[in-house]
């Protein structure tokens, strides 16, 4: 039992229905954990554990009077300080919000509390999620748990960290070019950026929003699937989430075993930069695909070479309309020798955006 | 290839608002011109014969249907996350003498 941290949700789910542990005992043990390793990882920006523990506490008593509100009720999920959550702050790992606390909860946080989940903590990140290695944060560089020299990645990078360090049972994050799957990758967890419009970004601060998404960290597959059920929703309050369509119920198909699957290979990936030991890692885990019986085809994305020249282009352009509501008039950092509107929003920005 | 582009970081400052220091000039400024060395490559790339498109993903405008009450906030919980803030009304220096 001393290693609830490090368990799936799937596994505790099914300890929960059981009655072999409690949700109060898996929060404690996050935040024991957290406590022990994070002087180390620098995962988390803040964190609430007597607001944790009271959370777990009525999901305990949901259970005992027979309303469990299905597999993810009492399981502490970590948040990226990108996300709001109602009275806790909200930072973006900017000094620009320091003092901030959200007035609302995020669509996907009330989504995650509809279905019983343990809202835990404030994750580190990029400053506004621009970054794709958690060094841009205004407040501390996160470690990569395997080896506390390296980055975690980013900028979901204190999301990826607490997976790997057993300092949540499944977190969430934001991906607009790759924060979500580039620090999962190298915390070496399940990281997915969804289809665009799957999740509401309602409560998710905007940096480039045809591009931004919410998504999940978890442990294995069928956890992030359960995660994915959780938040899908056609949200009025963002018109361009989109009803979900097809098959929604994620992890009971994957159960239905529909391999060995055809897998391609896009051939631009092994290109210029890669890595000899990265490259050689990949080539192993396609061979333990085909062992496996699946068929690798070869296959070119020819359009792969100017994706990050577009990105930079869309992400640039969208984040300077993004940030512009950051004056210092209604909300936010107002420097202190702002003597006239000019000054107001000169120094308030260069005050609240620097280091 | 046409020439190397380059960006006024002054004067792409003063339109953004944003107080900067010498050094992040220094920095920026060329980061900024590395961008604009993007839309080069993005010229090359011949797009004959492609529709005009906004997103990558099927999407269309939507329209409100009409307004509807809501829940809101009280006007002291918006106010009140202003750096200075009287009476539910936001206080800013004085911008018109």
């Amino acid at each position: 039992m001393s290693d609830l941290h490090f368990k799936t949700i799937t596994e505790l789910a099914a300890m929960l229905a059981a009655g072999e542990t409690t949700s109060v005992a898996i929060t404690q043990a996050v935040i024991d954990r957290t406590a022990a390793v994070d002087a180390q990882v620098k995962a988390f920006l803040s964190s609430d554990p007597e607001d944790a523990l009271s959370q777990a506490k009525a999901s305990d008593e949901r259970r005992a009077a027979g309303k469990s509100l299905g597999p993810l009720d009492g399981i502490p999920i970590g948040i990226k300080d990108t996300l709001a959550v109602k009275d806790q702050p909200l930072r973006c790992a900017s000094k620009m919000l320091e003092n901030y606390v959200s007035p609302f909860d995020a669509t996907c946080i009330t989504k995650l509390r509809e279905a019983g989940a343990v809202i835990w903590g404030r994750l580190n990140m990029d400053e506004f999620a621009m970054g794709s290695s958690t060094e841009n944060s205004a407040y501390q560089t996160t470690c990569n748990p395997w080896n506390l020299e390296t980055i975690p990645g980013g900028s979901s990078g204190g999301s990826a960290a607490a997976m790997a360090a057993g300092e949540a049972i499944a977190t969430l994050g934001t991906d607009t070019g790759g924060s979500i799957r580039q620090p999962a990758a190298l915390c070496g967890v399940v990281g997915m950026k969804p289809t665009y419009g799957l999740i509401s970004r309602y409560g998710l601060v905007a940096f480039a929003s045809s591009l931004d998404q919410v998504g999940p960290f978890a442990r294995t597959v069928e956890d992030a699937a359960l995660l994915m059920e959780a938040m899908l929703s056609k949200d009025p309050l963002d018109s361009t989430s989109i009803a979900p369509q097809g098959e929604t119920n994620y992890a009971a198909a994957l159960k239905e075993k529909k391999g060995p699957w055809k897998l391609g290979v896009p051939r631009e990936f092994f290109g210029e930069g890669i890595d000899p030991e990265v490259k050689a890692n990949i080539l192993k885990a396609i061979d333990w695909y085909k062992d496996q019986g699946c068929e690798i085809v070869d296959i070119s994305l020819p359009h792969s070479e100017l994706a990050v020249p577009v990105y930079y282009i869309v992400a640039t352009a969208e984040a300077s309309s993004n940030l512009a509501r950051f004056d210092g008039v209604r909300y936010g950092h107002r420097s202190d020798e702002a003597k006239d509107a000019m000054s107001l929003f000169t120094k308030s920005r260069g005050e609240g955006f620097r280091r | 290839m046409s020439e190397t582009p380059h960006i006024d970081i002054d004067y792409v400052a003063n339109l953004a608002r944003l107080d900067m220091t010498e050094e992040e000039k220094s920095k920026l400024g060329s980061q900024l011109d590395d961008i604009l060395g993007y839309f080069d490559k993005l010229n090359s790339v011949d797009v004959e014969g492609v529709e005009p498109m906004a997103h990558a993903h099927r999407v269309a405008n939507v329209w409100r249907e009409g307004d509807q009450a809501g829940e809101t906030f009280a006007p002291e919980i918006l106010t009140g996350m202003a750096p200075d803030h009287r009476d539910n009304q936001v206080v800013v220096p004085k911008v018109v003498e």
